[in-house]
């Protein structure tokens, strides 16, 4: 198994998050942005190796989703936000970086 | 609260007023340079630009030498107003006719004389109506002080002059207004455009600031401030500079031991630098002062030992910030702790974090991440070591400005801000992520110039320090909110004398019983000084108590005395006192049910220097007794405060009957101890009395004294001589002491006479009354 982290970076305030992939699924009770690192919590995934796999985030409460394909073994990082209303997701190669 | 500051206009470039200001001055000469200039000509760009030419003459004045901006305050920061005639409600032993009081230096039209940096005089207006009947003059413009920031020019100006003006208990007032200058009159002027706070304090819409004094001797720098327009007649104020910094702030760094700290940074090391990057090395205390602080180190750069491969948590950082800073408490103030640890527990993602949002008092601690992803340089970089010296200390200073309540450039729109903002994705800021800005980290440092944006230098400099400091924060706003007015005070209160409110026991009074205090005014100085000897009882003497959950409230004497300048010489450490029954004044009684109260005193003992004396907090006990209790509406009367001010009455008998009263049923009270004393000092002498006929006719008569009934109530409040100075006041009972030995004096018991002095002398020196005083009254 790989493991995909998912960052949930700036827009949350007290929500539900749940995050899904082919493999596994991840529930977070409150999520909250922590605004002086811009991140509000990181999400770890189990993945299938060698396979592309659909990550799937959801804020119920709020009637927000996303989903997004990616590959574990060069996009194993996924940055979400929520701006302007809209869930956005984005893979990354490289863990992103706060401070 | 109006919030409309303009975020651009007038806005120049550093190069600009620096080449500004070098096309219009030129002189025959350069002296040494000053140390204080924050705005040294660090880059390369404005080196280029701006040499230095060697003689002949002329030559350009450097522009550190002509920067004006920085800190000005009003020439005399405690403003005392004289207070308003006071009526007299009740018969006094002698009236006390109105008295019309010297009003403050005016210009007319109520505009105030510049130079003076005295305040209007608001209770000048209730004079009149004094005369139906006890009014308190309105709390507001007791002990204040104020303040000017002018940023004009310097580092990164942003065209900005604000103001603070604090009042004790009359709320405090932050104003902001953007500027442009007049090139007729090369005044500053601007409309008020920001207020925080109390507004009625500065009602006008605009400021006018011209700015005096010639570069070289920054003492004599002025700036002349005119405020007009809006609801509030036209002033104008002379405030003096006092400091180039805008805000004074000490960091501390500690470091884990299995850590690195960085905490300077030469731009240059990096080829990869702008043109407009300071040149020289940076620390972190030079990088924040060229911006407009001034900073000092606390502590001892300690380490922090721990086993090696130590994760951090934010509640350990926070523990061990408690543990190890030296500063720490939880309260605001100007200071922050730095520490740099190996890692923060969420791994090495994270570069560093203000860790303190735990707690009352938060923004108090900061931690860099010296094994994160700031000391990974990309694969290939060619300068990986400088690289990541610059990572960490742009950390460093990243998490330092969070502590100041800055936001991430891009959150600026985020939650409350102070004003409307704009997030600022591409700004060249501290703020800013290097790696998120468009183009990418080497893309930023290739135009970053070691700064902030131009909203976040106008908040650092210039909104209200609750929004800033370390420790404070909105929703502290109002608590806390008189110590903080009450430090800036103080601050303000330079001089050569120090005023101390005291009492000379436990500051815990029963219940019923007079709170007497003490005032000192003392020479503090290496030098004797020049005071007025009525400084701790005439008009330059205020006195405010504040009951904890209840209202402040000014003391007003009963009796107003006018007199002529007496000056006095102080020498080198002496002082002079007071007694003062803070109690109750002509106002009526300022400290009467079970609580805690704070009393505070200002004097201005020397026209335009004030001394603020540390407040006095004291307890007044429940009831001891019902009999306490019940006494208590006939003891806080004006009659029984007026006896109980003047130390006795030969005509306000029923004030009397309500002492004899209190006298026999608390014989033990402190309480008794009062009543005593001021039942038996109108009976030691003979005395004058005003007696009005059936006819209305007005005519003086003497009673005469009644030497024994003096020496039987004299004694029985000095019975017992410690309760008696506890009660009393070391001052008080010593008067007391002596009318007795001149009753017993009188009766011809020499022998009676010289026990009491010599007993009363020794429980005095005891008590550590000054061996001069004590010898005196040994002796008399």
């Amino acid at each position: 198994m790989t493991t995909i982290q998912v960052y949930l970076e700036e827009g949350f305030d007290h929500d539900r998050v749940v995050v899904t992939s082919s493999d596994s699924q991840h529930t977070e009770p409150d999520v909250t942005t922590r605004h002086q690192v811009g991140l509000a919590s990181v999400v770890e995934l189990d993945s299938a190796p060698g396979a592309p796999t659909t990550v799937r985030i959801a804020l119920p409460e709020r009637g927000l989703t996303t989903e997004l394909e990616i590959d574990p073994a060069t996009t194993p990082y996924v940055r979400v936000n929520v701006t302007d209303g809209a869930l956005r997701a984005v893979p990354q190669p490289a863990p992103p970086m706060f401070a | 609260m109006s919030i409309d500051v303009e975020r651009s206009s007038g806005h120049k470039s550093d190069e600009q007023y620096r080449s500004a200001r070098n096309a219009t001055a030129e002189v025959t000469d350069v002296p040494e340079l000053l140390s204080e200039g924050y705005d040294l000509p660090d880059s390369e760009e404005a080196r280029g630009r701006t040499p230095f030419p060697r003689l002949p003459t002329p030559i350009s004045i450097p522009p550190f030498l002509l920067r004006r901006s920085g800190v000005y305050r009003l020439a005399r920061p405690i403003v005392l107003p004289p207070q308003p005639r006071v009526p007299t409600p009740v018969p006094t032993p002698i009236p006390i006719p109105p008295i019309d009081l010297p009003g403050a230096p005016h210009a007319g039209n109520g505009h105030l004389a510049p130079g003076t940096g005295a305040a209007p005089h608001p209770e000048e207006d209730h004079a009149d109506a004094a005369a139906v009947g006890p009014v308190l003059p309105p709390i507001t413009p007791l002990f204040g002080t104020e303040e000017l920031r002018v940023d004009v020019d310097g580092v990164k100006p942003t065209m900005t002059v604000s103001g603070t003006i604090t009042r004790l208990f009359g709320g405090r007032l932050t104003w902001i207004a953007r500027v442009t200058q007049d090139p007729a009159t090369g005044a500053w002027i601007g409309p008020i455009s920001y207020r925080d706070g109390t507004t009625s304090l500065r009602p006008q819409a605009t400021v006018s600031v011209k700015l005096t004094g010639g570069p070289f001797l920054p003492t004599n720098r002025r700036a002349t401030a005119t405020f007009s327009g809006g609801t509030g007649s036209t002033v104008t104020y002379t405030y003096g500079y006092q400091k180039a910094a805008f805000r004074d702030v000490a960091f501390e760094y500690d470091t884990v031991s299995d850590a690195t700290a960085v905490t300077s940074h030469n731009p240059t090391s990096h080829p990869n630098h702008a043109p407009s990057s300071p040149t020289s090395m940076l620390t972190v205390e030079s990088a924040y002062s060229r911006l407009g602080f001034a900073v000092t180190k606390t502590g001892g750069d300690s380490v922090i030992p721990v086993p090696p491969g130590t994760a951090w948590s934010d509640q350990e950082m926070h523990d061990a910030m408690q543990a190890h800073w030296s500063r720490w408490a939880d309260a605001p103030q100007w200071a922050m702790w730095v520490l740099f640890a190996r890692l923060h527990d969420m791994g090495t993602s994270l570069g560093g974090i203000m860790f303190d949002d735990i707690g009352t008092a938060q923004r108090q601690g900061t931690a860099i991440f010296s094994d994160s992803f700031i000391s990974q340089a990309p694969a290939g970089e060619a300068n990986p070591g400088p690289w990541v010296e610059r990572m960490k200390f742009w950390t460093a200073m990243h998490e330092i400005g969070h502590g100041f309540n800055l936001a991430h450039s891009w959150q600026k729109s985020l939650g409350t801000s102070w004003v409307p903002l704009a997030n600022e994705p591409a700004a060249l800021s501290y703020m800013n992520y290097p790696y998120n800005y468009p183009g990418g980290l080497d893309a930023f440092f290739a135009a970053f110039d070691y700064g902030f944006s131009q909203d976040e230098l106008l908040f650092l400099r210039h909104a209200p320090e609750r929004l800033v400091k370390m420790g404070a924060a909105p929703w502290f706003d109002h608590h806390g909110f008189e110590q903080d007015a009450y430090d800036h005070l103080m601050a303000a209160a330079t001089g050569p004398l120090e005023l101390d409110l005291r009492v000379h026991r436990e500051p815990r009074f029963e219940f019923l019983e007079p709170v007497v205090m003490e005032l000192r005014l003392k020479n503090v100085s290496s030098t004797p000084t020049v005071v007025d000897e009525h400084s701790l009882e005439g008009d330059g003497l205020s006195i405010v108590v504040a009951r904890d959950g209840g209202e402040t409230r000014r003391w007003l004497p009963f009796a107003r005395y006018c007199t002529a300048p007496a000056p006095r010489v102080l020498q080198p450490g002496e002082a002079m006192y007071s007694s003062i029954f803070v109690s109750a004044g002509s106002g009526g009684w300022l400290v009467t049910d079970p609580g805690t109260y704070t009393v505070y005193a200002a004097t201005e003992a020397i026209p335009g220097t004030g001394a603020l004396s540390k407040p006095l907090r004291i307890v007044v006990e429940r009831p001891a007794s019902d009999g306490a209790e019940r006494l208590a509406g006939e003891v806080f009367t004006q009659e029984v405060a007026h006896v109980l001010a003047f130390g006795g009455s030969r005509v306000m008998e029923s004030a009397n009957d309500t002492l004899r009263e209190l006298s026999e049923r608390l014989p033990e009270s402190r309480a008794a101890v009062h009543a005593n004393a001021a039942l038996g000092a109108p009976k030691a002498n003979d005395g004058k009395v005003l007696i009005v006929d059936d006819s209305g006719q007005e005519t003086m008569a003497v009673v005469p004294a009644q030497p024994d009934e003096a020496n039987e109530l004299l004694s029985a409040s000095l019975d017992d001589f410690d309760r008696a100075a506890d009660a009393l006041g070391h001052i008080a009972v010593t008067e007391q002491t002596l009318r007795l030995a001149s009753v017993l004096e009188d009766a011809g018991d020499a022998s009676a006479r010289s026990d009491l002095l010599s007993e009363s002398a020794d429980a005095l020196a005891r008590r550590g009354v000054l061996p001069g005083v004590v010898e005196e009254l040994r002796s008399h």
